[in-house]
């Protein structure tokens, strides 16, 4: 078809012999630009989730845990590292104890960065590492023994 | 008259097309990223509204308690709004929320609006996410 049209062209001599080559050969850089930035859009997007999974299991995991301590802090940090594929890189949790006499909850609020790296995009990055924080919070009941 | 040929109709009919294309190809990118996005506010609202009603329904009036009917507390100075308004803050989100305490006060829904932007015009990505906590009795939990 592309041999058809050129030649085609050629002998009708209107001076566009080969505009579609080369305004494809334009186009090409920009639909493989387009390709890379979908498939970085993605990355980042599911990175978001992970992290966000991550700040989830851990506020879950630390409210199971019911109390303050390093046991409850590991076993978040390692819910954590469970949903993100890198790195924890920082992981606060704010412990708010339920009131047993007011009978009010409590709760557990996280805050996590997840760094990840990704592959074959570095070069459109500049860095192939990226990091996101994430929040969760989780409610922390009175009745529920540490 | 003017005699026009094919070639001299079709001029620029290229050009057209790869503006066309191009222009198809970053509003499919934005429709695609916006809708991401919309999904991950709807979910975010849904957890949210899960953990703002059970905080909610863990409110218990103590004055009834004692009577032997566990009741959610709507005082409003620590009463159920005041703890699902600290659990959507401690989320960090920018929220709209609405509670509604049954009339026996034996339950509450919690229905959460997780705000956000779109890119594309009149497009819209918040999501909304609902909850019905029933309130457990603490006796309850602690008799065998």
């Amino acid at each position: 078809m592309h041999l058809n049209t050129r030649r085609r062209r050629s002998r009708n001599g209107d001076g566009e012999a080969g505009l579609l080559s080369t305004e494809l050969a334009l186009l090409m850089p920009v639909l493989v630009l387009f390709a890379l930035i979908a498939v970085y859009a993605v990355q980042v997007q599911r990175h978001g989730t992970r992290a966000r999974s991550a700040a989830d299991a851990a506020a879950r995991t630390a409210a199971l845990y019911g109390a303050p301590d390093a046991t409850a802090s590991d076993a978040a940090r390692n819910a954590a590292q469970d949903q993100c594929l890198g790195e924890i890189s920082k992981l606060d949790i704010t412990w708010t104890a339920p009131d047993q006499i007011g009978l009010r909850p409590g709760r557990v609020a996280v805050e996590l960065t997840c760094t990840e790296r990704y592959g074959g995009i570095a070069a459109m990055v500049g860095s192939d590492e990226r990091s996101v924080a994430s929040r969760s919070v989780s409610v922390l009941e009175y009745w529920r023994e540490p | 008259m003017k005699l026009v040929s094919n070639q001299e109709r079709e001029r620029g009919s290229l050009s057209a097309f790869v503006a066309i294309v191009a222009i198809f190809f970053v509003a499919i990118s934005v429709v695609l990223s916006d809708g991401a996005r919309r999904l991950s506010n709807i979910s975010r609202a849904e957890d949210l509204a899960s953990e703002a009603a059970r905080a909610a329904a863990a409110t218990l009036d103590v004055g009834a308690l004692a009577t032997g009917r566990a009741t959610i507390d709507l005082n409003e100075s620590d009463g159920a709004m005041i703890q699902v308004e600290q659990i959507l803050a401690a989320s960090g989100d920018d929220i709209d929320f609405r509670i509604e305490v049954a009339e026996d006060r034996l339950s509450v829904r919690v229905d959460v609006i997780v705000q956000g932007t779109a890119m594309l015009p009149g497009f819209d990505i918040r999501g909304f996410g609902s909850h019905t906590a029933r309130v457990i009795e603490p006796a309850a939990l602690t008799t065998p």
